[in-house]
């Protein structure tokens, strides 16, 4: 497994992404101490409702939501990196046969590692939070960056939620097909959502007894509960990761037995 | 070997110390306090929680140790689930739950005005130590941070120097004393006690030395660090069932924290007993 693993670590260039994020973080908070908010307090805006905005620290809390918002983004293009090449496929096929690893262990490194890369992904995210937050000014910035900080547990699951669905189709296709299989995914979900927006029925969405304004209504009256409730979001999230490991593994099966 | 082992062990302790105590002293001088800060700056000296794994791969770097992640001699950064090893990393998880239970329960027999079960519902009760699990485990890196240092790589060195038990105690100490600087500006247990702050180091160290004992055990039974950070990490986000019942306004004598250490220190001595004993384990 180690191995495995060590494959998929230089699958995605591993090392040139550590080095990377290790810049990113050492430079982000390095900068963030140099430019502290207690810096700009001359140059505050007033936001509507007469609150102070400090503009290093909204500069600062509008860049670590974007290294949030990317890291989300381009975990579409570590399955992809993850997945193999359509047209080496049999060869790597083969040569995966001719390991001392079952298929199983194969398809189960590859879990293992986004489950390893989203934590330490999260870890960095959350201490880069928590130095921009620190040295922030109270006000709607450090809200934004605790907020997003608070978020983080929801945000693995979001991660992981994609992966489940993700993985199976990048793994079972390989990298051309699977990303010709997302992408037909999100263009038939945005053509959905087009179609709905110009052509349905939107007056109905805004009565009281549509669905949507149900349930806007029961999130206001229940807003603490379902804050709490999505911190649990990894529990079934890990079991439909588990699940969509199994799924894989047994598709994978079926396929060496055709072949 | 011992000497070697002795030489290494002391760079260890000496960046493991000289960085943090450093980064504490800064914080202390730029007149903050533990009670006295926003939550913002708490997180952030928080941080010096990684300083542990600093020191460790610093150590390993100048002191030409192998960088094996799994096995004998190694980081421990393995995990294994096989030949019921998943059952340290169970207890790892489950058993900050117990002892702090039963903690916020002598918290409340010493001081029944704490307790305020107005407006808690079952679901709070069930979700908030479920949440302190799930949070902890995901948002583990600090405690990963600490738990890397002192039982991935003081432990061992201290074991192989003195041998288990005594390495257990020294090495509670050592961790207890580690926090002083924070213990001395109101980590923990406040700043308005009597014999503040030595009294309070005192329980610092053996709160470590007990609970130092615990995570040794996981440690040492499973063959990695995760079980000890996990547990950290939970321990760290108060998991308690009784949690959600306790009014947050109400300062407790420093007696009563004493107290509350009970659980966690007979938690201690029944893993103290069930470690083995061997140099080699």
């Amino acid at each position: 497994m180690p191995g495995l693993l060590y494959k998929e670590f230089v699958a995605v260039k591993g090392k040139r992404l550590l080095v990377v994020i290790a810049v990113i973080l050492v430079l982000s908070c390095v900068l963030r101490v140099i430019f502290p908010g207690s810096m700009a307090e001359s140059s505050d805006l007033l936001s509507s409702d007469d609150n102070k905005i400090n503009l290093i620290d909204l500069f600062f809390a509008l860049a670590y939501v974007m290294m949030i918002s990317l890291t989300l983004s381009i975990s579409d293009v570590w399955g992809a990196a993850l997945a193999d090449n359509d047209r080496d496929s049999s060869r790597i096929e083969c040569y995966v046969r001719a390991l001392p690893v079952s298929a199983r262990d194969y398809i189960a490194s590859k879990y293992i590692f986004v489950g390893v890369a989203s934590y330490i992904m999260i870890s960095v995210l959350t201490i880069i939070g928590i130095v921009f937050a620190a040295f922030s000014e109270p006000g709607i910035p450090q809200d934004l960056i605790n907020m997003s900080n608070v978020m983080m547990v929801p945000f693995v699951s979001m991660i992981l939620f994609f992966f489940s669905f993700g993985l199976p189709i990048y793994i079972l296709f390989g990298k051309e097909k699977g990303r010709l299989v997302s992408t037909v995914f999100c263009i038939a979900l945005a053509l959905v959502v087009i179609g709905v927006a110009l052509f349905g029925n939107m007056e109905s969405m805004s009565s009281e007894n549509s669905g949507l304004v149900l349930f806007v209504q029961w999130y206001s009256s229940h807003q603490i509960e379902a804050s709490l409730a999505s911190y649990l979001s990894p529990i079934p999230v890990l079991a439909l990761y588990y699940g969509s490991y199994r799924f894989t593994s047994y598709c994978h099966a079926r396929r060496e037995v055709g072949s | 070997m011992k000497n070697i082992t002795l030489k290494r062990l002391l760079i260890y302790l000496g960046l493991s110390f000289g960085i943090t105590w450093a980064v504490f002293f800064l914080f202390i001088l730029t007149g903050n306090t533990w009670t006295g800060s926003s939550n913002e700056m708490i997180s952030f000296i928080s941080l010096a929680m990684l300083v542990p794994t600093i020191a460790h791969v610093l150590t390993r770097l100048i002191t030409h140790e192998k960088m094996k992640l799994a096995g004998e001699d190694s980081m421990m950064l393995g995990i294994h689930l096989g030949n019921r090893r998943g059952i340290f990393y169970l207890i790892a998880i489950f058993l900050p739950i117990v002892y702090g239970t039963l903690s916020d329960a002598i918290l409340i027999l010493c001081d029944p005005g704490i307790f305020d079960p107005e407006g808690v519902t079952v679901f709070y009760a069930i979700a908030i130590p479920l949440i302190s699990i799930v949070s902890g485990v995901i948002l583990s890196f600090a405690a990963f941070g600490e738990e890397f240092g002192w039982r991935a790589y003081m432990m061992p060195k201290l074991i192989e120097l003195m041998g288990m038990p005594r390495a257990v105690i020294v090495g509670g100490i050592v961790w207890g004393l580690w926090h002083a600087p924070l213990t001395c500006v109101g980590h923990n247990f406040g700043m308005d006690y009597p014999g503040f702050p030595v009294v309070g180091i005192l329980l610092m160290c053996l709160m470590c030395t007990a609970m130092g004992t615990v995570l040794t055990y996981v440690t040492v039974k499973s063959g990695s660090v995760w079980p000890a950070a996990f547990m950290h990490a939970v321990n760290n986000a108060g998991a308690s069932c009784l949690a959600v019942f306790l009014r947050g306004d109400i300062d407790h004598p420093i007696w009563v924290s004493a107290l509350c250490l009970i659980p966690i220190v007979i938690c201690g001595i029944i893993f103290f007993f069930l470690l083995p004993k061997s140099r080699k384990s």
